[in-house]
Parts: structure tokens; sequence; C-alpha cells
């Protein structure tokens, strides 16, 4: 019995044959990667700097320009979201969340008010703060603080909306 | 008493890195460096990555989802589908960020073996290079799907002969 709409191959890349019998695993093995990839933190730093500063350019226009342009509001998007994307492998899980609370206003949003620009800039200030502060992991006490003061503006926002 | 895990010797395989985001090609080429992986490829968006598995010859792609021009899915689209595709079967495991269920499904069904959120990490990452390894798939080919078998178990109970309604329309 065959399928006529239907093909399957079976396993075409059996990458078992190109890696030596499993051994037991170096448990150091993840230690080691992690702290080469901490070698690259103030790369990583730099290159948020230079996100934000994009990011404030863009907020300075979505300023000037009342809010209404959706690529400006794309370009901010994508700013948070890579930021947010990498921070937590360089140990800044609190800078990945106020991206990601950024991100989520965000999301598929044509146009954003006054309120919405505030919105924006309290992130952003929030996210500059986390990075001149040098402020790992989440923060402490503070850090869930921030991030509930962020949600806050974004469930008024929500209710006023 | 816990059985120790087991690894491999990576030495041998070739991975392919897609993302618009040259910080991601310097974090994950140190992490697959430290892996023993000496051969790795990198390409800013899906485009110049089909073009560069015209002579690379990768036995992994680790793509992000969300990249500029082609993006990660249409890219795998391309990659599983297109005529002149220069390695259709290649595995591939999607790096992203959006871990919503919406973009976890579509990354599915364009055909990727593993999904991947982020942020990275050096465990999470030889994890999923692990399950590509020890999982190896069918590759399944209909009009409306090419990839690896979605299907992760095989349920050797289950009476057949095809696990969907629509399949049976299809029997000869």
């Amino acid at each position: 019995m065959t399928r006529s709409a239907s093909e399957i191959i079976p396993c075409p890349t059996d990458l078992r044959t190109k890696v030596r019998p499993p051994r037991p695993l170096d448990p150091t093995i993840f230690e080691r990667a992690d702290a080469e990839a901490a070698t690259l933190t103030p790369d990583y730093l730099s290159s948020v700097s230079n996100s934000l500063e994009g990011m404030g350019r863009n907020l300075a226009r979505l300023r000037s320009g009342g809010g209404g342009d959706p690529d400006t509001l794309k370009a901010l998007f994508r700013g948070a979201h890579d930021i947010k994307g990498h921070a937590g492998s360089f140990n800044y899980p609190l800078l990945g969340e106020v991206m990601g609370s950024l991100c989520h206003y965000l999301r598929d949003r044509p146009a954003i008010d006054a309120r919405g620009v505030k919105i924006v800039e309290t992130h952003m200030r929030a996210a500059h703060l986390v990075v001149s502060r040098d402020i790992k992991g989440m923060g402490g006490a503070k850090g869930p603080e921030l991030l509930a003061e962020l949600a806050q503006l974004l469930g008024a926002d929500a209710q006023h909306t | 008493m816990t059985r120790r895990p087991m690894g491999y010797d990576y030495e041998r395989l070739k991975v392919l890195i897609v993302d618009d985001n040259r910080f991601m090609h310097e974090l994950l080429k140190t992490i697959l460096r430290s892996f023993g992986i000496k051969d790795v490829s990198s390409c800013y968006d899906g485009s110049d990555a089909i073009t560069e598995l015209k002579h690379f010859h990768a036995d992994i792609i680790i793509t992000d989802l969300e990249i500029q021009l082609l993006d990660g899915l249409d890219f795998v689209r391309l990659l599983r589908t297109a005529d002149d595709s220069p390695n259709r079967f290649v595995p591939v495991i999607m790096l992203t960020g959006h871990t919503e269920f919406t973009h976890v499904a579509a990354a599915r069904d364009v055909g990727i073996t593993e999904f991947l959120a982020k942020p990275v990490s050096a465990r999470r990452m030889y994890e999923r290079l692990n399950a590509v390894i020890e999982h190896p798939r069918d590759f399944v080919r209909t009009t409306s799907y090419a990839g690896p078998d979605r299907r992760r178990r095989q349920d050797p109970s289950y009476p057949g002969p095809f696990p969907r309604a629509t399949d049976r329309t299809t029997v000869q």
C-alpha cells in the first residue's frame, strides 16, 4: 500500500556516523563554554549601548512625528527584541525582561499616542539604568520592583485604551 | 545511582549559522568551538545562506527565525522544497526569542528539526545538537509539507493504516 501524494525518505541524514561513539560527558564542558562566551560581555555591552542609541533616535522621531510611523515602531520593536534575545546569555536577564516588556507593548502596534511615547521612554530609561549600573542577574530586590512598575504602566495603558 | 550523561566528539561536524546579528555569530561560534566544532560558517540572511550552502556542506544549520530579507521561515521552506535546493535534508535548529505557540508551530510546519529559545546557553545548545544526532528522523515530503517527520514518537499499537483522516483519501 502506498500513498500517492507523499514520500518518506528513511533518515537521510544520520550524523552518528560523523561523531565518535559516545563517551561520558566532560562535566566541565558547559562551564568552559560559558566562560568563553563571557569573554564577549564587554563587546556585548557596547553593542547594547549602540542599539539603545539607535532606539533613542527612533524614539525622537516618534516624538516629533506624533507616534504614528509604523516603520519607526517596527524598528524600535526590533531593537528591543534583539537586546532581549541576547541579554540572558550574558547574565543580564533583568535587561532582557525590560526589553521583553517593551516588545510586549510594541508588538503589532501600528501607532502610539503621547502616553505610548512615555511608555517607550520609561522602558528605555530602565534599560539605560541596567546597562550604566551594570546590573547583572535580576538586580536583587530592586529588579522585580522595576518590572512591577513597568507592568503597572502597561496595565494602566491597557485600561485606558 | 544516576547515569553520567554521554558526550560526542563533534570535531568533524560542519555548522552554518544564519542570523542578522553580528553578535549572535560571535556568541554561537564561541560556544560551538568550545564543543570542538572547528568548521563554522555564518551568513546574515537566508538568501546568502542558500548561496553559501552550494559550496559549504553543512551538517547542521542554526538559523534565527526573524532575520531581514529572506527570514528564517522562508529560508527553511526554500531549503526544504526548492528544486535546486543545495541541501534539502540538512537538520535545522531554529533559534528565536519568539516562543509563542504560533511561532513554534510555524517553524515546525516549514520543516525545522529542533527549536531553541533564546537566551542561548552552552548546555541547551549542546542538548539540541545531541538531539539532532541521537534522533535522526525520516524525511517526509507531501504536497503541503517537506521536512523531518513531525511525529516524535511512533506508537506500535496504533491500528492504522494512517493517522490522519486526510491520509486515507490518498491511499491507492
